[in-house]
Order: structure tokens, then sequence, then C-alpha cells
């Protein structure tokens, strides 16, 4: 176990389901292979939230495709191991990890206007995984697809399931996909960015959702966003990511409390707060794409409080309980 | 919505039907009857397919019966098409030759749409270097003009139907791989191919359940296209003396034997002549119907 990573908060006793350790996701490029997750470590127990936050290109959605074993060609996983309920997953072959997509771990996708297919009835996508996964014959499944799309709260479950995706809403589409990720019960969920999509109405009912089906089985969820209010409603836990690496990770009320690294910082200042009058900070530039050999800290080109000894790049340091920062001159 | 929960679990009967009743409702609801070339063209090959398949109960005579009637007669009442160089009814064998007209259209392309749209939706599912290869190999055999083609393939064969058929099915899988790959490529774009692999899909199960349904469309359109061709090549074929062999009614045949008589008989290769024109103009007005009901409408409808 790496020290970097933060210790559990004490009494909690559901156990740890999700473990990555140091994961490195690289694409191969002419100057030198890009590092897109660049070492990055956390864990999340049954029940836990874990917001994974960081701006577009940070490598968040590559962190949830690599546990999925699903790296998009050319890139792979340089190194690293992702242990699911102790299991490394990346010594796993593509059957095995077949077997376990949907499964034993689900991923709800950003959009779901495109996440279903258009030709094929909701229903029978929503049962899809219990087929797939020999848990229920077609005419079984059918019957729990209902049931899901009952537990998700969806209105006449029975003619939904019929209904083609074209024929729902966004926020219903979004509960169906839900649906058909805990339909095997999966004790990991990975949700990418679930409410970008719809508008905050429906953002709020599909997050209660989410912490329903979250409570209800013990699931650990891994939550990808970069929306800010989201967090605050919905994480346990907060790692920020920044150009592959995680640079400070927290439990959520330290993280807008005393946030400490100026990439924290200046995530909070960029949103919108009711009630301040004070201009809102914009941070200039964009994240950097690692690229081959470098040294230094990667947020120094853009960090208002860079200086000479972020030439050499920090380590990820627990500076209080559960409480680590990667950055040398914060306190 | 309240009103709607009320209604919960409700009759097996208001289920929507599936996908080929599908594109029948998007046909239905496009109002295909107000599509001139489209009904035209169903109307005309409703002629073939009644011909092929009540052969027996339509036509007037046996297309073999030589005994009937004096050869090379021209059009009468008792026989409207006239007689051949055997006497045979001429009407009766154009009616029996829809029926190989058709098997081997139907066959034959049956035989190029599986083979590549398979190829096809397999190239554009996996792309890289495996699309590569898979499309230039169908890109040399895109490159042989047809006929030449189906020569090669039947001088190893031998000149039978059967071989005509296949030679016929080889030609159209460039063609057919190439609109399945094209519709591919599309597809797996999209987020719902990347959702079914995250509920642990195999790629088999993705290109049957995921792809090949959104492919669909284009691969129908271009089954009655190719179709029309198939009676062109199969005509063509006969008309060489490869395909359908004599006695067989096949109007490839009975065109090149009617083309002898020309002169003073007429009708012996104007009536074959006709024949193809109408099966191949239905089919042509039957697709480009159908390419302009589904095609801007399917991706709205479906």
């Amino acid at each position: 176990m790496s020290p970097s990573l933060p210790a559990s908060p004490p009494g909690n006793v559901a156990a740890e389901v999700l473990r990555v350790e140091d994961l490195r996701v690289t694409f191969p490029s002419p100057r030198g292979d890009i590092h897109a997750v660049n070492g990055v470590d956390f864990a999340i127990r049954g029940g836990e939230v874990l917001g994974l936050i960081g701006e577009s290109g940070c490598g968040k959605s590559m962190t949830a495709l690599a546990i999925l074993g699903l790296v998009p060609y050319p890139g792979r996983v340089a190194s690293g191991r992702i242990l699911l309920h102790g299991e490394d997953l990346l010594r796993r072959s593509e059957a095995e990890l077949r077997a376990l997509r949907g499964d034993r771990m689900a991923m709800i996708f950003q959009n779901p206007m495109t996440a279903l297919n258009p030709v094929l009835a909701v229903g029978p996508q929503v049962g899809e995984p219990l087929v797939n996964h020999g848990r229920a014959g077609w005419r079984e499944a059918k019957r729990r697809a209902v049931e899901l799309l009952q537990m998700v709260h969806i209105p006449a479950p029975w003619q939904r399931a019929h209904a083609y995706p074209h024929e729902m809403s966004g926020g219903m589409l979004q509960r169906a996909v839900i649906a058909m990720a805990v339909a095997c019960e999966p004790p990991l969920l990975i949700a990418d960015e679930p409410t970008t999509a719809l508008d905050v109405t429906i953002q709020a009912q599909i997050l209660e959702l989410l912490r329903e089906v979250k409570q209800s089985r013990q699931a650990a969820l891994l939550f990808i966003t970069h929306d800010l209010g989201v967090v605050a409603e919905m994480c346990d836990r907060v790692a920020i990511m920044y150009a592959g690496r995680i640079v400070e990770t927290a439990d959520v009320y330290t993280i807008f409390r005393e946030p400490k690294h100026p990439y924290t910082r200046a995530l909070l200042n960029a949103t919108p707060r009711i009630g301040s009058t004070a201009r809102l900070e914009s941070l200039a530039g964009q994240p950097p794409i690692v690229r081959g050999r470098y040294q230094g800290c990667l947020f120094a080109p853009r960090c208002p409080l860079a200086g000479e000894d972020c030439q050499v790049e920090p380590e990820l340091v627990e500076r209080a309980t559960g409480h680590a920062v990667r950055c040398w001159r914060v306190p | 919505m309240s009103a709607e929960t009320t209604l919960a679990p409700s009759s097996e009967a208001e289920r929507p039907p599936g996908l080929p009743s599908r594109v029948w409702q998007a046909l239905v609801e496009s109002d295909m009857l107000h599509h001139g070339s489209f009904v035209v063209g169903a109307a005309m090959v409703a002629v073939v397919l009644l011909c092929a398949l009540l052969a027996d109960v339509i036509a007037p005579y046996s297309p073999f019966d030589t005994a009937s009637l004096a050869n090379l007669q021209p059009p009468s009442t008792a026989h409207w098409l006239g007689s051949d160089e055997f006497g045979r009814d001429i009407l009766s064998r154009i009616i029996y030759g829809a029926r190989i007209s058709l098997q081997v259209a139907v066959i034959s392309v049956g035989i190029g749409m599986t083979l590549g749209s398979a190829i096809g939706l397999i190239a554009g599912y996996y792309g890289g270097l495996l699309d590569g290869v898979l499309m230039r190999l169908l890109d040399v055999l895109w490159s042989f003009p047809a006929i030449l083609l189906a020569l090669v393939v039947m001088a190893s064969l031998g000149p039978n139907l059967n071989s005509a058929m296949i030679a016929i099915g080889i030609i159209f899988i460039p063609i057919f791989a190439r609109v399945a790959r094209a519709a591919a490529l599309v597809v797996v774009k999209n987020q719902y191919v990347e959702a079914a692999r995250a509920i642990g899909l195999s790629d088999a199960a993705i290109i049957l359940g995921e792809v090949l349904p959104n492919a669909l469309p284009p691969i129908l359109v271009q089954t009655t296209l190719a179709i029309s061709y198939a009676i062109i090549l199969e005509a063509a074929l006969s008309f060489l003396g490869l395909g359908a062999q004599p006695p067989a009614p096949s109007w490839g045949s009975m065109l090149n034997f009617g083309r002898g008589y020309m002169a003073f008989a007429p009708w012996t290769a104007l009536a074959p002549g006709l024949a193809i024109f109408w099966a191949v103009l239905g089919f042509n007005l039957l697709g480009d119907g159908l390419r302009d009901l589904l095609d801007p409408r399917l991706r709205r409808v479906l």
C-alpha cells in the first residue's frame, strides 16, 4: 500500500470494493508516450461515493475506462494495479473481464440519449446484462427489467419497457441507463458525468436516485464530474485530478472548507455561489498534454504560487488525516 | 403521468412491433402510397412475383410443350405472344421464366448480402488493419467487370444455374460490404456500443445485436437494387449460354434464341426483352422509392 493513500475513516466497517494503485495509461505518439493517466491511487468502500474531479482532458474518464478494461486502442494500461475485491483486474484475460463487466462493475454514461440503442426497445436493453451474465433467461429478464424500471421510479414501467429510446425524455432514459447498470447488482458503479447532459431539476432527481441505488445495495460509487455543486451534494470523499495525476484528496467537507492545492482553490473560485457578489476568477490556459519525459510540477505553468522548488515534482503527501496534497508551496 | 401509472400492467397486445415491423411502420408513416416510384415499382414487382409464384395456375400452356402449335407463329388470341422456334407458347415461357429470374436473383443476392454484410460489418466494427486488408481485397474483386468475373467463376464451376447464382453472389459481395461497412463506421462511434461493451457483451454479440439492426435500412435498400441487377446478370449469363440451360425457360436464353429470328419473328426476342425490362425497372423503382422513404426518415422514426 502506498504511503500517500489517505487512511479510511475509522469506524467504517464496509469492505473495500475497489483499490487503484499507481495506475498509468499511455497512448503512443511519435514524440513520446502521452500519459493520459499518470500514477493514480485511490480506494472506495462499499456504500461510499468517491468524486473524481477535474477539467476536461485530465484523465478522469480514462481512469474509469481503465478500471473496466476498455481503454481504447492504441492506448494501454502501462502499469499499476486495479483491485476489485482484492483481485487484480489487470491480470485478467479479456474473457474474464467481459464476465465481470456489467456483472461486478457497471458504468453509467454521460449522455443518456445516446447510451441506449435507438432501434431496440428499452426493456430488453435494461434486462440484457442479466441474460448476458447468465442470471436470467429472456423471459425472466423481461420481467426483471420491468421491476428494475419500477425501482428507478419510471412511471408505467410495463409500457416503458416496450418503448423505444426516442419515445422517452432524457431524464427517463438516464433512469433506464441506471436500471441497466444495477441490473446485476454490481458492487462497483462508475458514473461518468451522469448529469451533465440533463437540466438542473432532472439532475437533482437523478442524483437522488443514484444515492438511493448505491445505498440500497451498499455499492461503491466512483463519481466522475467537473460540477462542484454536484460534488458537494453527492460525494463522501473527493479526489482532484490534474493532467493525469491526483493533486489533492480529502473528504468532501475538507475540500470545500480548507482546499490546499492551488488548483483546487482555482476550481472553487471559478464556481459561482448564490449570494456572493465576488467576481469569479478564471484560470488561464489549459491542462498540459503530458508527453514523454517531464519534470517538475505539472500545474506550475498555471500556478499563482509557482516558484523555484516547483522544478521538482512534489509527492502526494498526507497533511492531515485523510487529506493529502501534491504541492510544495502550501502548508 | 399519474393517469399513465394507473394503466400499469397492460396487456401483451399493446406491445410495439419488433424491428421488421418497425421498418414497415416507418414506411406506413411516411405515406408511401403517395410516393409515385415506390407505388409503380411495387406494382410491377408484384406482377413478377405473382407470375413466379402462380406460374402453374396462370400460364395457359406448359413452357416445354412443343406440340400445341406450329413454330414461330405470330401473336394471336390463343397464343398472346405467339410461339417460338419449337412451337412453345412464349407467354407461358415468359411466366415460368419469372421463376428462374427471381430464384437466381434472390439466392445470389442472398449470398452476396450475407457474406458482404458480414465482411463489411466486421471491417467497420474493428477498423484498423483488418478493415484495410478486407476492403482492399474486396476492391480487387470490385475492380473486375461483373460479367468478366462471372465468366471466370462459371468457367471453373461449369455452366449451370447453380454456378450462375454463386457467380452473381460473389459479384455482390463488395457492394454489400461497402454499404454495411459505411453504416457500421457510423454506428460504432455511438455511445451505446461502448455501453454494450461496458455490460460485458462480446464483439460478436455487439455486431449482431447493436450494429446490424442499425445498419439494416441501407442494406435493405441495396438489396432491392441488387435484385434488379441480378436479373440483368442472370439474363446476360443465360444469353451467353452459361446460365440456365435449354429447355429451361430463362428470359436470357429466350432472348438469345429469339435473336436469330428477329427479322421475321420479332416477338420471339421482343417478349423476353420486355420481360427483363419490366422486372428490372420494377425493382429499380421500388429500390429508389425505398431509399427515399427509409433513408431520411428512419433516422428519425427508429
